[in-house]
């Protein structure tokens, strides 16, 4: 896949929505590809994370281990974005990914991204918007659990 | 003991602690709860305010400092390294007053007693710095003596976790194939074996092979048209397009208006890339081809193509565009500008290249020849005679444990070992990593074997999984050993503390708690409390 193609799908990924195509363009030739084949890790539960992933083709797993046991959280396809809270700000990986199937991917890491966000802070602005969005996303869902709970507690 | 600083501020108070021989002891405790202090005042660096240090009933300061130095081994977070081979480093410990006398003979001798005369009427040491300075027991036959040397050294390399960054430094490294036939030879024959097992090795894919007559994918342009090493400047990646020979092939082989045609459009996509970035930007290292402050003169460059053409450009200016193309590789840049046409051109101009190269110029590139060994080129170029392929995960890393592998099954690795264990750490080991100086301090001291090793949060660049490693092995090799050494452990992570047997925890300056550790485990204590946090 050509860079060109690459910024395309970039493009496409919620995250980056509403960045200019310069800056598309700029992340894409500052990120890596990277293959996997199946079942290599992409990185395990509580790794430092410096780096996410956007997936060019084929399937990535999120899973958690309880108490030994593998749990599959979710399955991952073309376009998705993975990792993404860790370029962001310093957590440790919440979950262990690895690849379902031989999967291509762009790797944007962590010091590259920061650096492209303190030179152009509109790409800030347009983050900030998506990440508000999925914050009210997540606060709604959480009082509908709560309203949930409550009313399951009631009765 | 009670230990202030310089403000009279009380750093350990009133500590009572004994450790016998043997032990093995971990002090925890957060940075300011005086566990550092501890470590540090018990090789000297602090002079207790009241109490004292003493070592088999002597206080510590009436000790001499030889003694001290031969029977404690000290290592913290924060290492100074003299510039010195990695080799040196390590043995540096070992290295207190010669042992005898070096060999001198003719004007050598001359120099060397002139040399004791004058130190002695200046009263400076006349000590030997060519004589042997290695103070190490084992192998008293001399014929044994290196190999004893290499065996501990790659024991500590082991224990330290820096057999890997050696092995590295070694792959790295050059060797010149006429002070070393034997290795050459064997070299050769590794690499034949690789070609053979590149399934079996699960290499295929993973490495791209040499072959003179196929273009290197994962090679740039500039090292596919000389498909060979430079030696000396002449063809050096910076000088390649100012060569007239070059020059004259590129010409001829019509391959040089091809390179300036996709020069502009390279030159185009980057500008438009990087523009808006200020030349320093440290994202500019991203970009192997352009360097930062070039950017103007490129898009200069542009505007002149824009008014005048191509054909308006003068030679200079077209090989700015040529030397572009010469650093690009496809599948790391993915711009779409090496396609069929191209490398076969390229492949051409290669063959013609070595054909007609002069006389003269014969000796300054060293070809990729899959037969033959390459001294200008490193010991893994020679064992691999191809490139890691762009974009696999974890790809240069699998590279080298196939070729770790492969070393170790023909009983090459200590060669390489060697080879590694010559790299330079440079001024105050600022070619080695943090994680590598400390884990070089940490060979330092065991690499002594003293009566007592004390460790003050020794591996603090390390992450805690590689920590826990290198822990666990240096811990069993000091209970192995015949003369089991004490050791005292500053541990900056309560979970490293299931290597040893006792354990004392810091609270403000306090023993909070000291004891076995399987019976602190069990009381619900300080440690207790530390673990579970």
């Amino acid at each position: 896949m050509l860079l060109k193609e690459e910024v395309e799908l970039l493009g496409r990924v919620a995250l980056f929505q509403g960045m200019q195509p310069s800056q598309l363009k700029l992340l894409a030739f500052t990120s890596k590809r990277l293959t996997f084949e199946k079942g290599d890790m992409l990185f395990n539960q509580n790794d430092p994370g410096d780096a996410a992933y956007v997936v060019l083709s084929g399937q990535a797993e999120v899973l958690i281990k309880n108490d030994d046991r593998e749990v599959v959280l979710a399955t991952l396809e073309k376009n998705a974005i993975i990792g993404e809270i860790a370029i962001l700000c310093d957590v440790p990986r919440t979950a262990s990914v690895r690849a379902a199937t031989r999967l291509e991917t762009l790797c944007i890491e962590k010091e590259h991204m920061l650096k492209l966000i303190k030179e152009f802070p509109g790409m800030a602005t347009a983050l900030m918007q998506v990440l508000a969005e999925r914050l009210a996303n997540t606060t709604a869902a959480l009082s509908d659990c709560r309203n949930e709970l409550a009313s399951l507690r009631g009765a | 003991m009670t230990v202030s600083d310089d403000a009279g501020n009380v750093l350990i108070n009133r500590v009572r602690l004994t450790v016998d021989k043997g032990d093995q002891l971990a002090v925890l405790g957060s940075s300011n709860s005086g566990a550092d202090v501890l470590a540090e005042t018990l090789v000297r660096l602090h002079v207790p305010e009241s109490g004292q240090v003493t070592y088999g009933g002597t206080d510590m300061f009436d000790l001499n400092e030889s003694f001290l130095g031969r029977r404690i081994g000290y290592a913290s977070s924060d290492v100074f390294l003299p510039q010195a081979s990695l080799r040196d480093s390590l043995l540096y410990a070992l290295k207190h007053q010669p042992i005898g006398d070096a060999d001198y003979s003719g004007p050598d001798q001359l120099a060397r007693e002139r040399f004791v005369a004058e130190a002695r009427l200046t009263e400076n040491s006349d000590l030997d710095f060519g004589a042997d300075w290695l103070c190490f027991a084992e192998g008293a036959d001399p014929s044994q003596r290196s190999y004893a040397v290499h065996r501990l050294l790659v024991g500590v390399l082991e224990v330290c976790g820096l057999r890997d960054d050696v092995l590295n430094f070694g792959l790295r490294g050059k060797v010149d194939p006429e002070a070393n036939p034997g290795f050459v030879e064997q070299t050769l024959a590794v690499r034949a074996m690789l070609r053979q097992r590149m399934d079996e090795l699960k290499l295929t894919g993973l490495v791209e092979l040499f072959d003179p007559d196929a273009y290197a994918n994962q090679a740039t342009v500039g090292e596919n048209l000389l498909f060979g090493t430079p030696v000396g400047d002449t063809f050096q990646p910076q000088n390649l397009v100012r060569n007239d020979y070059l020059y004259g092939i590129l010409r001829s082989s019509g391959l040089e208006p091809v390179l300036v045609e996709k020069g502009i459009e390279l030159a185009e996509t980057t500008i438009g890339l990087f523009q808006d970035l200020p030349p320093d930007h440290e994202l500019f290292n991203q970009l192997t081809f352009m360097e930062g402050e070039r950017l103007p003169r490129y898009q200069s460059l542009l505007r002149k193509v824009k008014q005048a053409g191509v054909d308006g450009l003068e030679r200079d200016e077209r090989n700015m565009l040529v030397e572009l193309m010469f650093d690009y590789i496809e599948p790391q840049h993915r711009m779409g500008l090496v396609d069929g046409d191209l490398k076969e051109m390229v492949l051409e101009a290669r063959q013609a290249f070595k054909d007609g190269l002069p006389q003269e110029l014969s000796g300054a590139v060293s070809f990729y020849d899959p037969a033959t060994y390459n001294a200008a080129a490193s010991v893994q170029d020679n064992l691999l005679m191809g490139r890691v392929t762009y974009g696999i995960a974890r790809g240069p890393e699998r590279v080298s444990e196939a070729i770790a592998g492969l070393l170790k099954e023909q009983g090459l690795i200590d060669e390489v070992l060697g080879i590694g264990l010559e790299y330079d750490v440079g001024s105050g080991g600022k070619r080695l990593s943090s994680a590598q100086r400390q884990k070089v301090g940490l060979g330092r001291a065991v690499i002594k074997q003293p009566d007592l090793l004390v460790f003050n949060r020794v591996l603090s660049a390390l992450d805690a999984r590689q920590q826990a490693t290198v822990i666990r092995d240096v811990m069993r090799l000091a209970s192995v050993q015949k003369d089991p050494p004490a050791v005292i452990w500053v541990l900056s992570n309560a979970d490293h503390a299931e290597f040893f047997d006792k354990i004392c925890v810091f609270t403000e300056g306090k023993v909070a708690e000291v004891g076995l550790r399987h019976e602190l485990d069990k009381t619900k204590g300080v440690y207790a409390q530390l673990l579970a946090s």
